[in-house]
């Protein structure tokens, strides 16, 4: 029998694991959507920020400072792939670009592993131990995790909504021709999209790396679950990634009380399916133009 | 199949490979003489490195089949080398069958078959969503391997217990040998090498090529391009499942290291570098970068960097490849 704490505490795990991988499919989808680019590589900026990270708190002590080492880390990386590799390839056969993404999910891990190391890691959370919630304790960090990536989430849904910058993206979005008709600069729009992407990707460090620990392909792992995510939300839908992020995180959390483990990505892969047959376009799709 | 004059295939291309194409029937004889004579020249440890350059090879022959021809990649044949592979362990642990060539078949069908049905499902999208489609089906096979229990050996992978490779009852060759293994590897690639480019010069390699330059045109003048796709994925997928096959057969241990998308990445490398839509080109590629690993396998973990950094760089400035500078593109 699943005792009500049990069930709220898992609850609460799905919640934390689907905010953070919220962060990363928001991300994907905003760049395949503006740039109908299919970045297999975004999940390297959540493992170049995390390296980054843990590779400069001893010399700077601080996590905070760390973390924002890491996510600028993330960020440089993206300039640095948007500008040589996508930038050159951007008018043609979109596989180009799939290929080339690929490729770097391949380099970019044994880079690390060969310049730093192979071996697994661990990246102790800033939020130690438990806080009491009145019916149960529980860990301190997961619940920071939801606190903190709700609010990031909910700061990009107004920056998308309410700012220009945030309005520019979603034109671009939706019909990139209208919006350089309208005087918007497509080539700073592709590298500010994807730098967003790579700032998002880069934040999930410091929450999902503690709990699902740090090595190499650790960006890989991460990015087919956003990938799937992001299909089923529909390409392109920032709500659709949240949705449907936070489905498979509770579906991932609570599955487990009457299935074995490998049962919830069968799940997962099930529900692909699913939408792949009956509604193609995701459950929540872009608005159409 | 009505197969359209070489001449008017390769007329228009580089003079070398029109020459070539003239008398690929001479190209295969002298190809099948060079490898048939090369037991009695080299040593095993030799003929080893060619048996796993040919097998390779296959594989990306194969994969080039649909993505030269019709331009839709796949991330997900590392899903149909697995299966190939897994198909011949499980074969022989449970079942009595000891004949290499049903053996064979049997991988190429379960391929084949895997194939068309994730092809039925994913070809309803375009291009771009189905590579990102093939790669969650590869995530699919190789998590489904990897949590197969008993059946699958799990991450341990299963053992393979060769049967001898056997004609009409008598006489029997061990497969344990390694010129054997040559012999089989260099077959099976001569045999369906050869049907791949038998098929892409007849009206079934026109339809695949026009699918590439533009599938809604072919569909308003009444082909089914679904139909086509899939069928290609699946003969892509079969083709790879031998070659799944015939590794496991090199190394008598199948595990789910087969099957992990490094290994769809691979392929994809030696098709770029070899030059897509050659069929040869793939097939030396994938047979010059194995043996170049197996000269640097010292430093095979580390070979990844300059092997992916050659992919990027080959697509950025060398998108058709080795292949394609040989055909005068």
């Amino acid at each position: 029998m699943v005792t009500s704490v049990e069930l709220l505490t898992q609850t609460l795990n799905g919640l934390a694991i689907g905010f953070s991988i919220a962060l990363l499919a928001i991300g994907l989808t905003l760049v395949f959507g503006v740039m109908d680019i299919v970045n297999f590589a975004h999940g390297e900026f959540y493992m170049i920020s995390t390296y980054a990270l843990l590779i400069s708190l001893p010399f700077v002590g601080n996590i905070w400072i760390a973390y924002l080492l890491g996510i600028s880390a993330a960020c440089a990386l993206a300039v640095i792939i948007e500008r040589l590799t996508l930038k050159p390839i951007r008018n043609r056969d979109p596989v180009h670009s799939l290929i080339v993404t690929f490729a770097l999910v391949l380099l970019l891990p044994q880079t690390v592993a060969t310049l730093y190391s192979s071996r697994p890691q661990r990246l102790t959370s800033p939020f130690t131990g438990n806080t009491d919630l009145g019916l149960f304790t529980y860990s301190t960090h997961r619940i920071m995790v939801i606190l903190i990536s709700l609010l990031l989430i909910a700061a990009i849904w107004v920056v998308l909504q309410r700012t220009r910058a945030g309005i520019i993206i979603r034109a671009s979005a939706q019909d990139l021709e209208m919006a350089r008709v309208n005087g918007i600069s497509g080539d700073r729009v592709y590298l500010g999209v994807f730098v967003v992407g790579a700032v998002l990707a880069g934040a999930a460090s410091i929450f999902l790396a503690p709990i699902y620990g740090v090595y190499p392909t650790m960006g890989v792992d991460v990015v087919i679950e956003a990938f799937i995510v992001v299909i089923v939300g529909g390409l392109g839908s920032v709500e659709g990634a949240v949705v449907v992020a936070l489905l498979f995180g509770l579906i991932t959390a609570l599955s487990i009380f009457w299935v074995p483990a490998f049962m919830a990505e069968m799940l997962k892969f099930g529900f692909l399916i699913t939408v792949l047959l009956v509604r193609p376009q995701g459950l929540i799709p872009m608005e159409e133009v | 199949m009505k197969l359209e004059s070489l001449q008017d295939r390769f007329g228009d291309r580089g003079p070398l490979v029109a020459k070539l194409a003239e008398r690929s029937r001479l190209v295969l004889l002298v190809c099948i003489l060079i490898l048939g004579g090369l037991p009695l020249v080299f040593v095993e440890s030799i003929l080893l490195t060619v048996t796993t350059m040919l097998i390779w090879g296959l594989f990306a022959a194969g994969f080039d089949f649909m993505f030269g021809y019709t331009g839709e990649v796949s991330f997900g044949h590392s899903a149909f080398f697995g299966t190939g592979a897994y198909v011949l362990a499980i074969t022989l642990d449970n079942t009595g069958i000891s004949s290499i060539v049903l053996l064979l078949g049997l991988a190429f069908v379960a391929s084949f078959l895997l194939a068309v049905i994730l092809g039925t499902i994913s070809f309803r999208a375009s291009g771009v969503y189905f590579a990102i489609l093939t790669l969650a089906w590869a995530e699919l096979v190789y998590l489904t391997i990897r949590n197969g229990g008993e059946f699958t050996g799990a991450s341990d992978g299963l053992s393979v217990v060769l049967p001898e490779l056997g004609f009409s009852g008598s006489i029997g060759f061990s497969l344990y040998s390694i010129t054997v293994q040559y012999y089989l590897a260099a077959t099976a690639t001569v045999v369906l090498v050869t049907a791949l480019y038998v098929l892409t010069k007849s009206q079934f390699g026109l339809v695949m090529k026009a699918i590439k330059e533009s599938d809604d045109r072919l569909e308003y003048l009444g082909y089914d391009v679904k139909w086509y796709k899939v069928l290609v994925f699946g003969i892509s997928g079969g083709v790879s499942g031998i070659a799944g096959c015939l590794l496991g057969i090199t190394t008598s241990y199948v595990a789910p290291s087969f099957a992990r998308i490094l290994i769809s990445g691979e392929v994809i490398l030696y098709t770029i570098i070899g030059g897509a839509g050659t069929l040869v080109g793939p097939l030396l590629g994938a047979g010059i970068i194995k043996y170049l690993e197996g000269v640097f396998s010292v430093a095979f973990d580390w070979w990844l960097i300059p092997l992916n950094l050659m992919i990027i760089l080959a697509v950025l400035f060398l998108p058709e490849g080795i292949g394609g500078k040989l055909r005068g593109e």
